[in-house]
This record gives structure tokens, sequence and C-alpha cells, in this order.
């Protein structure tokens, strides 16, 4: 029952330290290289798994611990976690969780069983993994450049050496794990370390959430293939070599729990910088930082606050204690009023981009509805084209109808003047058709049918023409209309039936009602109006 | 090692493709002087080997691709290697429409454009050459793209230059010829002027992917 409950606990503690952690791991590879995804998770658990297997046992960074003390380290890191991710979410978790556990120690008068020497290799860690990474990438950068190869044949190398190790990685990953909770505890808790290293590898394997996560990294990890093994093999290297007693001590350090997001980023600023660009603006760096910083001081103090009171009372170091409460009055209220404003902040962010898209949208309605209204204005407009173009048919018809009866009549007139015999009664007969016929040629419905047509299509004009000037008589209109379409004064003068000094005259007259001065021409006045 | 095998395969197809717009260009340049001196047997036979050439091309570039998607892994740069390759094909493709336009609309070219249109002709095939090393550079060693693609840029200006040498004088200098002459003259301007277009895209996508390729 109590391994159960150490394998649980510790698989809680687990998933929650490598969360962030694994979708960085994968990330350097995933963003260049392709491979199948659906077969990564199980190799790379499964080489978590193998490597704290192997693990030797390393002097710990941490006393023994049990399910009560995997509950407040875990709850404390969650809480900082919590609190600090409003800063950055780029927080190193494994540090969270030791840094409770340091709390924890201090609260239960064990001392702080954190040593100098596995502080010094977090320390180093990151400045060793920057200056390997940039060497590595320089070498490759070199071999590559020196090499006669396709780029097709390099590539598929780096596909086949990013593939080892990354493998490599997960494998140095589980070694540091194993070898400090090896050192950390007797044979059973060995076994629930290992366990609870098969339970996160089964939680991880094929788990879509994490790809997610893996992928959102990839904007991040924006490298090429050369930077890609450059940060995971220094990683590696830096993991692996911290995991080691023996090689820790040749920087004077101890074997020690090492944050592979803490060494991954590293490498990735290091590979960035010798490219000569950034990975993160200068802001998101401090923030970054001062994130971490207070997620330790919170983990720290939480981890403290918490053992104290599942402890009974604060009946330990008292400087230590007053420290303690000095921070949990004054540090934790103005984080929890940081964290406040920060979430505030993000509100109001996220209510102003709400806002736009509101108004981004009610734009689109609007122009939406202005090219519906368009469209509708353009629909009348085919409309009424559609309604002249059918009454011109129609006119033409009724034309041709009109037409042929007048020359039917006039065949029919013509059939019985032959037939008359007296002189004076075919005169007069003659007559009339003569009358007939000039009265025809006046077109008078044709004309009328004409203006009408007209009048249509400048409908517009008509309307301002009779609001500026009401006194117009309907020729005067008339003539307005056809000098508008620069017609000629004879062509006018045949469609008004009249003849062309009439026109002038006419022309003459509506100078004067339009009330133009001489140096103004009639015409183009009137397209003015 | 069986992978390597299979990549080396690709890797001299895209060789071979190079290899294949190269040959295009000078058929067309061939193609294009037997038709400017009415050379018309041997500008049909540079039409047939065109037509060749083009399927050709199109086949191989189809080919790498298969090989890119199954036997590569590398999604972005793989990704870069097609649409250089596509560009490329694009040219030849080009090559083909123009020599074909040239058998199809038989432009009169009077006999004093026949230098200016050489000259463009040249113009333009040799900034499309010059992309042809600036893209097996890529490949080989991406330090010597940059001064490559230089001397596209160079050669797509002067074609620039020529093309509107050539229209002045077809508009402003030659009023024996009908416009509808005129206009069919600067058409075939265009579409020579456009070689050098397709290979200023492709010396830019090189641009691009030196970058891509060193970051």
């Amino acid at each position: 029952m109590e391994l159960a409950i150490l394998i649980i606990a510790f698989a809680h503690v687990a998933i929650f330290v490598s969360r962030g952690g694994v979708a960085t791991m994968i990330a350097p590879a995933a963003s260049c290289y392709a491979a199948p995804r659906a077969m990564i998770f199980p190799s790379l658990t499964l080489a978590v798994v193998i490597g704290a297997m192997v693990a030797p046992q390393s002097g710990t960074t941490l006393s023994e611990i049990n399910p009560k003390a995997l509950f407040t380290a875990f709850t404390a890191a969650l809480v900082a976690y919590g609190i600090a991710r409003n800063i950055s979410p780029h927080i190193s978790r494994l540090y969270l969780v030791v840094a409770a556990l340091i709390g924890r120690a201090a609260a239960l008068g064990e001392g702080a069983t954190i040593e100098l020497r596995a502080l010094i290799g977090w320390v180093a860690a990151p400045i060793i993994v920057f200056i390997l990474a940039t060497l590595i990438y320089r070498v490759i950068c070199r071999v590559m450049r020196s090499s006669e190869s396709h780029y097709l044949n390099l590539l598929q190398g780096s596909a086949i050496v990013i593939s080892v190790a990354t493998l490599l990685l997960f494998g140095a990953v589980g070694l540091n794990i194993g070898s400090q909770l090896k050192g950390m505890t007797t044979e059973l808790w060995s076994a629930v370390a290992i366990l609870g290293v098969i339970a996160v590898a089964v939680f991880y394997a094929g788990n879509k959430k994490l790809l997610r996560i893996a992928s959102l990294r990839e904007r991040e990890f924006d490298v090429n293939p050369q930077s890609a093994i450059a940060i995971i093999l220094s990683a590696t290297a830096v993991i692996a070599f911290f995991s080691f007693d023996a090689s820790a001590a040749l920087v004077g350090a101890k074997a020690t729990f090492i944050s592979p997001t803490l060494v991954i980023f590293t490498a990735l600023t290091a590979c960035s910088w010798t490219q000569g660009r950034r990975v993160m603006s200068g802001e998101e760096q401090a923030r970054m930082s001062v994130a971490n910083i207070v997620a330790l001081i919170i983990a720290l103090v939480v981890g403290y606050l918490l053992s104290s009171l599942l402890q009974g009372g604060w009946n330990h170091n008292t400087d230590l204690r007053s420290l303690m409460l000095f921070v949990a009055i004054v540090a934790i209220p103005l984080l929890a009023i940081i964290s406040l404003q920060n979430n505030m902040r993000m509100r109001r962010k996220s209510e102003q981009a709400r806002e736009q898209a509101e108004l981004l949208k009610e734009n689109r309605r609007s122009l939406n509805r202005m090219e519906v209204e368009a469209m509708q204005a353009e629909n009348e407009n085919l409309r009424n084209q559609l309604e002249l173009k059918r009454k011109e048919v129609m006119s033409v018809a009724m034309n041709i109808t009109e037409q042929k009866e007048f020359i039917h009549q006039l065949y029919e007139k013509l059939k019985q003047i032959r037939k008359v015999e007296d002189a004076a009664e075919k005169d007069r007969m003659l007559d009339k058709l003569h009358t007939d016929l000039s009265l025809r040629m006046n077109f008078t419905s044709e004309i009328d049918s004409f203006y009408t047509q007209v009048e249509q299509l400048h409908k517009d004009f008509g309307v301002r023409l009779t609001e500026k000037f009401p006194d117009l008589t309907r020729q005067e209109r008339r003539l307005v209309i056809l000098l508008r379409l620069d017609f000629s004064t004879k062509y006018i003068a045949t469609l008004m039936n009249i003849s062309p000094k009439s026109v002038e005259i006419s022309r003459h007259r509506l100078r004067a009602k339009l009330g133009l001065k001489r140096e103004q021409n009639l015409t183009n006045f009137i397209k003015t109006i | 090692m069986l992978f390597f095998k299979r990549i080396d395969k690709t890797n001299q197809q895209v060789e071979a493709f190079f290899d294949t717009v190269d040959q295009a260009l000078l058929v067309f340049k061939q193609g294009v002087k037997n038709y400017l001196y009415s050379e018309m047997e041997a500008f049909n036979d540079n039409l047939a080997t065109m037509t060749k050439l083009e399927s050709d091309a199109e086949l191989m570039r189809r080919e790498i691709e298969n090989g890119l998607y199954s036997r590569t892994s590398f999604v972005r740069m793989r990704g870069d290697v097609m649409r250089l390759l596509e560009r490329m094909g694009h040219i030849v493709d080009l090559l083909n429409d123009n020599l074909s336009q040239f058998e199809i609309e038989r432009p009169y070219i009077p006999s004093e454009l026949n230098a200016d249109m050489l000259k463009l002709t040249d113009l333009s095939t040799q900034a499309v050459e010059t992309t042809i090393p600036a893209a097996k550079a890529y490949f080989r060693s991406p330090e010597g793209i940059t001064e490559k693609i230089h001397r596209v840029y160079f050669y797509k200006r002067e074609a620039d230059k020529q093309a509107k040498l050539l229209k002045r004088k077809v508009f402003h200098e030659m009023d024996s010829l009908k416009l509808s002459e005129k206009f069919h003259l600067r058409y075939f301007a265009l579409h020579i002027e456009e070689l050098s277009r397709a290979s200023e895209k492709v010396a830019d996508q090189l641009s691009v992917m030196s970058v891509k390729r060193a970051y």
C-alpha cells in the first residue's frame, strides 16, 4: 500500500516536472526533422527508463523524502508555478520542486540540505552548455562547409544524428534523475523511482496534448539542422556530466538535478548568438529570469510554511522562522498583488482584443451591408435598363405594325384613286393623300418616343434641370437635352421639326432664360447642370 | 547506407534536372537565332528538341519530388528545394512556350531589329544561365550563392534596359510598321523579357534559402 502511494505521489511530481520539459526536449528535433511522431514518444520514454535504471548512485542534493514530502513539494511548486507563470511561462519546474523540498527540510529543522557544490553545479551547467553549444555549432558548420557532400546527403546524415542525439538526451535525463533518486534513498526508493518513471513513460507515450505543446515550442526553436544537433548534443553532455559525482567534481560541483529546459534554452541562445540573432527580446529574457527567481522564492516559502503547518507548529529555527514570516507577510501578498495586476492586465488585453474583434466584425457587417446596397442599386439600374429595352422593343414592334398599316392604307387609297374617273375628284383625293403623307413625315410619335427614352436615361439630369430652371417650356427642355447630347443644329432641327434658323433663335432665347453671359458657352453650361 | 544510396539517386536527378534547364536555354537561343535568319528547318528541329526537353524536365521534377517526399524528413528544407525546382521548371515551360509562339504566330521581325532581338535573348538567357550555378551552389557550397545571384540581378537589369530600347525603337523609329505589327513585336519582346523576370524570382528564392540554410 505504501509503495502504491509512493508511486502515485512520485508520478504526480514527475509529470508536473516533465510537463514542459519533455516538449522542450523534443522541440529542437521536431522543428527541423519530421520523423513519425507516433514512434517518437515510446522510444524516448524507454530511453528515460533505461537511463534511470542504469544510473549510478550519486551523492544526493536532498535528504530522504517520503509521500508527505512529495505532497509538500508538489503543492508548493504548483503554487509557485501558478503565480510566477504570469510573469513568464518559461520556468524550470524541477528546481521548484527542489526549492520546495529545501524549504521543507528547513522547516523540519534538518537544516538546508542543499550543498554549495550543488549550487555550483546549477550555476556551472548553463555556462558550460553555452560554451559547448557554441563550439559544437562552429565545428559542425566547419565540417559541413569543408565537406564535398551533397546537401541532401548532409540532411539525411543530420536526421540520423538528430534522432540518435535525442534518444541520448532522454537517456541522459533518465540518468540524471535516476542517479539522484538512487542516491537519495534506500533500495525501496530506487524501485519507486523506476516504477514512477515507467508511469510517466506510459503517461507520455502517444500523449496528443504534448505533441501540441511541442509544436507550439517549434516557433521558438526555428533552427537549422546544425543548431539542432549542437543544442541536443551539448544539453545531453551537460546533463550526463552532472549525473556523476566524479565528472561534476571537475568543476568543483557534485552530481545534482539539472533542468533540461534550462540547458536547452541556454544552448539555443548560444547557437542564435553565434549566428548573430536573438531568440527572444531583452524584455522576454528579463521576464524569464525574474519569473524563475520569484518562483524559486515562492516554492521555498510555501514549502517551508506548508511543512510547518503539517508538523503542527513553529518550533524550529527562530531566525529562519522570522525570516520566513517576514517573507510570508511581505513577499507573498506582494507577489499576489503582482499576480493580480498581471491577471488584470491580461484580462484588459483580452478585453481590448475582443473589442477590436467586435469592431472588426461590425466593420465587416457594415461593409457587407454596403455591398448589398450597392448590389441592390445595381440590380435596380439593370431592371430599369431592362424595362427601357422592353419598351424600345415594344415601340419598334408597334412602329412596324403602324407603318405596315399605313402602307396598306396608302396602297388601298392609291387603288381607289386609280379607279376614280373624275379629274377634280382625283385631284381632291390626291391632295388629301399629300396632306396625310406630310403629316406622317413629321414622325411625331417616333420623336415623342425618342424624347421619352432620352428623358428616362437622363432622369437625374431632368430633375436637376427642373429644380434649377422651373420656367423652361417643354420645347426648351427638349432643346437642352439635345444640346447636352452634343447634337448638331441640323440634327436638332430635324428632331424638333423646325428649321436650322429657328434652332439658332431658340438657342438664343434659351441663353437668355438660363441667364448666360456673352462669353459663356451654352453646351458647356448645360453639361455642368 | 541504403538510406544514402536512395538519396544519391535523388541528388543525381537534381543535377540532371539543372543540366536539362541549361540545355533548354541553349536550344532556345539557337531557335530564336534560326527564326530571325529564316532557317525554318533548323528552327523546327529546335522546337522539337525543346518540347522533348520540357517533357523530360517535367518528368524529372516529379521524380525528384517523389524522392524528396519519400526519402527525406526535413520538411522546411524539402519545401524550399521543391519550390526552387518548380521555379526552374517554370523557366523551361516559358522557353518552350516562347519558341512555340514563334512557330504559331510567325511574327514579322524586320531584319534591322535582328541584332537587338538577339541581344535581348542573350541577356535574358544569361540571367537564367547564372541561376543554374547558384542553384547548384545551394547543394554544395552555399557560401557562394550570394556572389552568383548578384550576376542574375545584373543580367536581369540589362535585359530590362535592352527590352526598353527595343520597344522604343519599334514605336518611335519604325514608322513603316503597322500598329498591329508593333504590338506583335512588343508582345514577343515581353515574352523574352519574362525569362529574366523568372530568373530574378529564382534568385530571390535562392537568397532566402541561403539565409535559412545558415540559420
